[in-house]
């Protein structure tokens, strides 16, 4: 009798665990400078004239969904805050499944930002909150680019604000072959060389400034 | 051996029965809305009214722990007996004697509001507290810091799983704490409201009856009953203060239409709650009613549509006056429930 019961719960926590293994989907986010994964605080040439350090660099996704033949297949709601940092925060898992295409949000939704006191990922202590404008910073980067006349020019890019006419939350799809352990690049590189870092060093408010460089970055993922 | 079966299965059902009543839950208390009042804009959906966190969030609300140097709680700029406002000051100060720039807000029925601060920045109840906390002219302290201080003392873990059932106090906790007390802070017993529920032997005098139609005919678009605020911005054509450069509204949205905009306060207890303004520029209510009367420049051209020097006469002024008198609710800036907890 108690032979036959162990056996049943022993077969349950095989089943259990067997599924445990095979329910996970990788996402590796990777932000990049010249085909480098980016490491805080290191000098990247960027031309032969222009260098490029970043000292922080943070940021929301949210709202992953799969796709297949354009079909959705699976939705969830839930956002993650991606920090250099802390390098395995750029590690997403998701229950494997059979896809083609991905799309989810770079940013945090509005009714997300509208939702009062939140926690994890969320919470105000992460310090990608703005409190007296309430609403999320979507993505946060922040650095120094040195010319060659040896001139330094610190940049403070924070963007996010969710109300119209200024939302900066961008909705990003990449196609994919592979449907396991998929690397999501961030070009870094493409994103500051479009930005003339002398005349907009600073973006802090949502705006129309935000939006457009929200805008910018959104094309800079690729798988 | 069967009666010492029967006695370890009464012992453990004891003890199950003892951890469980030690793991009460919180009691669970209604959130009242007056009769003939809107649905609240707050829905307790994700943060129940209980009566620990109520009580938790009155300590907080008293307790100078919130701040950097433990010198001003929540009260220092939110006094029961003013309306939770920061009486006899134009704008208030905060740790150090730090100015700020606006005249600190009453905390009257902010259930009924969906934005918070003079140019609605803020847009939940539950992400308003994190403002001041972190103000440098307030209580110059960083939320981090806060929830350490909270964590290390030697009272607050405990009400914290009373009331949440967690004794490790998170961003979380803290602000909903905070928000169902001041959630709970609700005006509706003035001489106003008990002539509207038509209470026995209440009563306007001619003089205050002669004030309420004044009122409604020229300033209840804006203070709309029962709050009296419609919680929506307006301009009112005050010129900005050549110091404190407050451009109201703008300064979240960016939207020139919304520049010099603030957010209509509610005149419930208003005989209390003076200076008025956003700035804080007028003393006494003779002078607000002054200003609406013949001060109003209609040229100004962030002026709000419907406003107009409402030129009253003296008898008109002293009615809409001893009305706006009828807006006092003693029940409310007495309750002993929101005092200072002892």
């Amino acid at each position: 009798m108690i032979r036959k019961s162990s056996l049943i719960v022993s077969f349950l926590m095989v089943l259990f665990l067997g599924f445990g293994q095979t329910t996970s989907l990788k996402i590796t986010f990777q932000p990049r400078i010249s085909n480098e994964t980016i490491e805080l605080n290191k000098v990247y040439a960027l031309n032969d004239s222009v260098q490029l350090e970043i000292t922080t660099c943070r940021f929301y996704v949210s709202n992953f969904s799969f796709f297949s033949k354009g079909k959705l297949l699976s939705q969830q709601k839930s956002a993650f805050l991606l920090d250099l940092e802390h390098p395995t925060s750029l590690d997403l898992s998701f229950p494997s499944m059979d896809f083609d295409g991905i799309q989810f949000n770079l940013g945090v939704d509005s009714s997300t930002n509208v939702a009062g006191i939140l926690d994890g990922d969320l919470d105000p202590i992460k310090g990608m909150y703005w409190t007296w404008n309430s609403g999320y910073i979507n993505f946060k980067l922040e650095g120094s680019i040195t010319n060659n006349t040896g001139k330094k020019i610190p940049f403070e890019y924070h963007l996010g604000g969710y109300l119209s006419p200024y939302p900066t939350i961008q909705t990003i799809s990449v196609e994919t072959e592979q449907a396991e352990n998929i690397v999501i690049q961030l070009d870094l590189q493409h994103f500051i060389s479009a930005i003339d870092v002398n005349s907009c060093s600073n973006v802090m408010i949502p705006g129309a400034k935000a939006v457009e460089l929200s805008k910018l970055l959104s094309n800079c993922f690729k798988i | 051996m069967k009666y010492r079966i029967l006695f370890f299965t009464f012992c453990i059902c004891a003890l199950g029965l003892i951890s469980f009543q030690f793991k009460s839950e919180p009691t669970i208390i209604e959130f009242n809305v007056p009769k003939k009042w809107p649905k609240p804009i707050y829905s307790f959906q994700n943060n129940p009214l209980t009566e620990e966190g109520f009580q938790l969030g009155r300590k907080l609300f008293y307790d100078p722990i919130l701040s950097r140097d433990s010198t001003i709680s929540c009260a220092s700029c939110h006094l029961q007996y003013t309306g939770f406002t920061h009486v006899d000051h134009n704008v208030s100060h905060g740790i150090e004697g730090r100015k700020g720039t606006r005249n600190s807000p009453v905390l009257i029925n902010l259930a009924w509001n969906s934005t918070f601060h003079w140019d609605g920045g803020v847009n939940h109840l539950e992400v308003q507290g994190i403002n001041p906390i972190q103000h440098p002219a307030e209580m110059d302290d960083k939320l981090e810091n806060v929830l350490k201080k909270l964590n290390a003392s030697s009272v607050y873990p405990d009400l914290f799983k009373k009331a949440f059932g967690s004794d490790k106090i998170t961003s979380s906790t803290l602000m909903k704490a905070l928000t169902l007390f001041t959630v709970s802070l609700v005006s509706s017993d003035s001489k106003y409201d008990k002539v509207m529920r038509k209470e026995k032997g209440v009563q306007f005098s001619e003089q205050e009856k002669n004030g309420l139609k004044i009122f409604r005919n020229n300033c209840a678009v804006c203070h709309k009953e029962p709050l009296f605020t419609s919680t929506t911005f307006a301009s009112n054509g005050l010129k900005m203060d050549s110091l404190l450069k407050d451009v109201g509204r703008y300064a979240i949205t960016h939207n020139p239409t919304d520049s010099m905009l603030f957010k209509i306060p509610t005149l419930r207890n208003v005989e209390f709650t003076f200076p008025y303004m956003h700035d804080g520029r007028y003393k006494k209510l003779k002078d607000v009613i002054n200003y609406y009367s013949d001060g109003i420049d209609p040229s100004v051209s962030y002026l709000s549509k419907p406003l107009k020097p409402f030129h009253f006469n003296d008898t008109e002024k002293k009615d809409l006056l001893s009305f706006l008198l009828t807006l006092t609710d003693k029940a409310f800036l007495y309750n002993p429930r929101y005092s200072f907890p002892k």
